[in-house]
């Protein structure tokens, strides 16, 4: 009993493992998860599949686990459809959706390992990067 | 279209295809950075920092690169730059040969990480351990994670506050000097503290 109860734990940690860090704030930040609305703050980790919100005169600063940034403006609404950078299984998998605001985006170490495997969504499109730092209004 | 008026726009949902979608390329210090932004309909390159394309909607191209003046870029997106997270930093630390003793220089290096993570907090700390090509890829991946373990134990043992702390070996796969096999090269006998 006790080596399922510990198999399950490892089995979820992995599974929810966190991908980014909340590293700066202001104003009114919300992340849905699963049905929940959770207010961010700065320490706050972030999960694939989470969608960020930032409220009227709020932002926001978060690092990716490869040292990818993004930082959000006002009224922005950003999806973690998935990021997964693990150089020692060389399997790289990063997709992004900005849905309504502004962004900007500094690329870590994905940049140089496998910039091909870089999604990040707009609503007419998606932009590919090749070790970039960008930044993109989506109206 | 003047900016200023955009805001009044999303009064009603009829005016928003009125707006266009920006992407513009920032200086990211890295030289041959760029980005390729496509629709349905087509793709263009930015090349050059300032360079930008106006969208409108899926089903049209994007527009041909133009510049952004840094006055603009300022404008548009000053409060979006300020919000944005300081860099990640990376420390390496050096090993003796086949073991798990930090050289006397690398000593120091691991005190100025200290600083740093708590300098940063709330961080996420990752410590990744790589070996030379001296050996096997079996033992050298066991010996690149024991050094990352040596030093997450010195970590914790100083009691910094971290959100989260891993330690991996990656023995050597991912080599810091590339190397023929079974080559004594003391840089690869290393670990990152990739601070976050």
């Amino acid at each position: 009993m006790k080596k399922f109860i510990i198999l399950v734990l490892f089995m979820s940690s992995s599974l929810f493992a966190s991908v980014a860090i909340v590293k700066t704030m202001s104003g009114d930040v919300e992340v849905k998860r699963e049905k929940k609305s959770i207010s961010l703050k700065v320490g706050s980790t972030l999960n694939n599949g989470d969608i960020i919100m930032s409220k009227a005169k709020s932002s926001i600063g978060i690092t990716f686990d490869d040292g990818t940034r993004i930082s959000l403006g006002e009224k922005a609404i950003f999806v973690i459809k998935k990021f997964k950078v693990e150089p020692s299984k060389k399997e790289y998998d990063v997709d992004l959706d900005l849905k309504k605001g502004k962004a900007v985006f500094s690329s870590g170490k994905i940049g140089k390992l496998s910039p091909a495997s870089v999604k990040f969504r707009i609503p007419e499109g998606i932009i590919g990067i090749r070790g970039t730092k960008f930044a993109v209004e989506v109206k | 279209m003047n900016y200023k008026f955009i805001p009044l726009l999303f009064l009603g949902f009829i005016f928003i295809g009125c707006a266009h979608t920006r992407v513009v390329l920032l200086d990211s210090g890295k030289v041959n950075s760029s980005v390729i932004v496509s629709t349905d309909k087509g793709s263009q390159k930015l090349n050059a920092v300032g360079k930008y394309v106006k969208l409108k909607d899926k089903s049209k191209a994007p527009s041909k690169p133009d510049m952004m003046s840094e006055d603009e870029i300022a404008r548009r997106f000053s409060k979006v730059l300020a919000a944005a997270p300081k860099k990640a930093i990376s420390h390496i630390l050096y090993f003796k040969p086949h073991s798990t003793e930090l050289t006397e220089k690398s000593l120091d290096v691991l005190k100025k990480a200290f600083e740093d993570i708590k300098k940063n907090a709330p961080c996420m700390v990752d410590i990744i351990g790589h070996t030379d090509t001296v050996g096997s890829n079996a033992i050298n991946a066991k010996v690149s994670l024991k050094r990352a373990k040596t030093i997450e134990s010195l970590i914790k043992k100083e009691n910094i506050e971290v959100v989260s702390m891993t330690a991996k070996g990656y023995g050597e796969e991912d080599l810091l000097v590339d190397t023929p096999d079974n080559t004594d090269e003391a840089k690869n006998r290393n670990v990152e503290i990739f601070i976050k």
